[in-house]
């Protein structure tokens, strides 16, 4: 087992020289070594397909709701009574060694929590409808990453670096597990920052290329504007077919003269995959053709639940399409250094009758079970104050949840200290979180390597450990 | 080799070994990379790694050989093009003999000279080269920002990049790659790359078929090819020398001129406007799209 993951790597180059010597007798012969596992890269017609994982799978698929800026833990899932009480106190306990800011007295949750769901957890009143889901959402109270910056934070949570480039966990699980349909991406990201790291949150690094994330749009893009790149064609189809025939056929005569050629069959057949792509996808991506209920229930027939909203049910037709792993992107927001109740108010307004309505469709439509949901932002923000009203980066106790997929729903799992700052019990490093989402989706975070360098890289480099506490 | 005395911060004496002449690794790590650029492969093919994580050489000597001329020439990377080039072995066909297909599959004694793709940059400098539009002056920055402005809010920068200037002169942006030269495995510009991947993926086929790159540079080369003449042979003719650097075969011929005739009748018959000389820049975009463009034999 282990020597498939470590054989699927770009020693492509040496298999190609291979081929284009050899002809159809090393085309056989590589087939022949295919059935071995000691093959190279896949072409694009019979592309990254489904690949078999270490273990039963939970999850076949990953829906990512990314907060971008850090939502605050104890103004959303993370209820902290004491907190409340002492608000206006000092905090006289040891804060973290590295702080952005000289931060104040304790402040208390501006926002009520109630108890929802039979679990009975609370949750803040701006999230009443996610509220109402809680049953089915882990809350993983007890998160910490090591960087509480930005930029390094944001790519420690989407690479498990916060240092070095390395792939993107999309890229590591569509790298493990393949795509389900080949006429799409097999991993994308709508409206994505293109700050903090930009590009190397959804870059395959040193993976081979087709598993970098593919962008619809970027964060100061429109959701209903939003489009892969070089997606739509500037012929009409008919036009642009006949011109494919003439392509196709002038690129025949060339693999004839020279071939055969691996890499020139690959690129005649990827035109025809990018034809198709060019209808699929678009048509995908088209949230219009859902009923008028849907949009409701996504929040897309208002203001200002409608951009995300869209996002949101993007997502859904996309992961219905087979697309393995999809990222949504709540843009740079939630960085609320000032003025923290109303910033937080208006940004869970915008994303909270979205998050609920896709849950309860997921729910509804049976793929709750085999999708798995994960929120949050890069890091938390600190129960002390800064400035009057605001709240400072936090990175060593926050709040993440995780819904379907196999973990166990109205469950608070892990915990911070008695005001919120620090994660203290079962922590979960963002190692831990990766190694739990492989495991869902049936890869052991050990075994899912790619030899780069002199060495085997993983999601989880040398550390991380499955969280068990929240596999259902 | 031991490690230098310090005497000061250690960087002169760290720059002196690195650089002394009987370093072994040095000069033979440089003149593989070197190689690795001209021949598709390094002579160890593992660039980035010598030694007992890497891969063996395939021809020791050689080697060894580059990596002595190397240092005594004083370092001269234009010395060492030069020998690379004007080697037998660079001028080999892509061609494979007989026997040499049977004796040595994968051409590890370079028999012949590996088929290449052209890498990005080359990509998109060829397309502005061949439609007339590459601006091939020396020198200077691209850069519009001063320092540290291109750190942040790299939002917007994609249109940056919309110069004929060469595509060595483009500015990086490590949060906004070029989206061009990044679908045709431009290497990510934070992690060193020795050994640039070779992909081919369906992305890189709609920036062919979609692009404003590709279809700026068709429709000059149709105006291009539009007014010398109006016999639609010569105008193929034209454009195959233009941008294979060939005369086309009579099969091809005969394709673009069925091209021409069954385009024009479906689009009359699909009322569309059948705009000649949109036909003659989609001949060109098949041009520019084709595997011999981008495939170096």
């Amino acid at each position: 087992m282990l020597q498939h993951w470590i054989t699927d790597r770009p020693a492509s180059r040496r298999e190609w020289l291979f081929h284009s010597g050899i002809g159809f007798g090393g085309l056989a012969l590589a087939a022949l070594l295919k059935q071995q596992d000691l093959r190279a890269e896949p072409s694009p017609g019979t592309a990254a397909r489904r690949r078999t994982p270490h273990f039963t799978p939970r999850a076949k698929r990953v829906i990512f709701l990314f907060m971008h800026g850090g939502p605050s833990q104890v103004d959303t899932f993370d209820y902290k009574p004491e907190l409340q009480r002492r608000h206006g106190q000092p905090y006289t306990y040891a804060r973290p060694r590295i702080v952005s800011a000289k931060t104040g007295n304790l402040m208390a949750s501006p926002f009520r929590f109630h108890r929802c769901g039979e679990s009975g957890i609370p949750v803040s009143e701006i999230f009443p409808e996610t509220g109402k889901c809680i049953d089915d959402i882990c809350l993983i109270n007890s998160m910490w990453g090591s960087n509480s910056r930005h930029g390094s934070a944001l790519l420690e949570l989407h690479t498990g670096s916060d240092t070095f480039i390395r792939p993107s966990m999309g890229s590591w699980i569509t790298y493990g597990l393949g795509t389900e349909n080949e006429d799409l991406p097999g991993f994308i990201t709508i409206c994505p920052t293109l700050g903090h790291g930009g590009a190397n949150a959804w870059s395959s690094a040193f993976l081979p290329a087709r598993y970098t994330g593919t962008p619809i749009g970027y964060s100061s893009v429109k959701a209903e504007e939003a489009r892969i790149g070089s997606i739509q064609p500037r012929l009409s189809l008919p036009q642009q077919r006949r011109e494919l025939d003439l392509l196709r056929e002038i690129n025949m005569m060339h693999l004839n003269q020279r071939g055969p050629d691996d890499r020139l069959e690959s690129r005649i057949e990827a035109f025809e995959l990018a034809f198709r792509m060019q209808s699929i996808a678009p048509e995908v991506q088209d949230y219009t053709r859902e009923t008028a209920a849907v949009h409701r229930l996504y929040g897309i027939d208002q203001e200002p639940t409608r951009n995300f909203g869209i996002q949101c049910l993007m997502a859904r037709r996309f992961a219905e399409a087979g697309v393995r792993f999809v990222q949504v992107t709540h843009s740079y927001k939630w960085d609320a250094h000032g003025e923290l109740e109303k910033n937080h108010r208006q940004n869970a307004l915008e994303v909270d009758r979205p998050i609920a309505g896709l849950i309860k469709d997921l729910k509804q439509r049976g793929m709750l079970d085999d999708t798995l949901v994960l929120w949050g932002g890069e890091f938390g923000r600190t129960p002390t104050t800064q400035g009057d009203d605001g709240r400072d980066h936090n990175n060593v106790g926050y709040t993440m949840f995780l819904a379907g997929g196999g973990v166990r729903g109205g469950l608070r799992y892990g915990a911070t200290d008695e005001f919120g700052y620090f994660a203290v019990e079962d922590k979960v490093h963002l190692h831990d979180l990766h190694a739990t989402m492989l495991y869902l989706l049936g890869l052991d975070h050990e075994r899912l390597t790619y030899r780069h360098a002199g060495r085997d890289f993983r999601l989880t480099d040398v550390k991380g450990r499955v969280v068990h506490g929240v596999v259902a | 080799m031991p490690p230098p005395e310090l005497l000061g911060s250690g960087r002169l004496e760290l720059a002196r070994w690195i650089t002394h002449p009987s370093h072994p690794l040095t000069p033979r790590v440089f003149v593989n990379r070197l190689w690795r650029w001209r021949f598709g492969r390094g002579i160890v093919p593992t660039t980035d790694n010598f030694g007992r994580l890497g891969e063996r050489p395939t021809h020791p000597e050689l080697l060894d050989w580059l990596a002595v001329e190397f240092v005594e020439s004083g370092w001269s990377m234009k010395r060492l093009h030069r020998l690379m080039l004007l080697s037998a072995t660079y001028q080999m066909s892509s061609t494979a003999a007989a026997d040499a297909a049977q004796r040595d599959p994968q051409n590890e004694l370079w028999s012949r000279f590996p088929r290449r793709r052209l890498e990005a940059e080359a990509i998109r400098d060829a397309i502005l080269a061949v439609s007339g539009q590459l601006d091939t002056r020396f020198g200077g920055s691209l850069m519009p920002l001063k320092d540290r402005t291109y750190v942040t809010g790299t939002a917007s920068k994609q249109q940056q990049y919309d110069n004929p200037r060469r595509s060595v002169y483009q500015p990086i942006y490590r949060s906004a790659v070029y989206d061009f030269l990044a679908a045709f495995d431009f290497p990510d510009p934070a992690t060193p790359t020795g050994d640039r991947q070779e992909s081919v993926i369906a992305p890189q086929s709609l920036v062919m078929m979609n692009s404003e790159l590709v279809h700026q540079a068709s429709a000059k080369l149709a105006e291009w090819v539009w007014s010398p003449s109006d016999d639609p042979q010569t105008r193929v003719e034209r454009l195959w020398q233009r941008v294979l650097g060939r005369p086309p075969h009579q099969a091809e011929l005969e394709a673009v001129l069925r091209y021409m005739t069954t385009s024009a009748a479906d689009a009359a018959g699909q009322g569309e406007d059948g705009n000649e000389l949109e036909q003659w820049a989609a001949v060109a975009r098949v041009l520019l799209c084709s595997n011999e463009f981008l495939y170096i034999d």
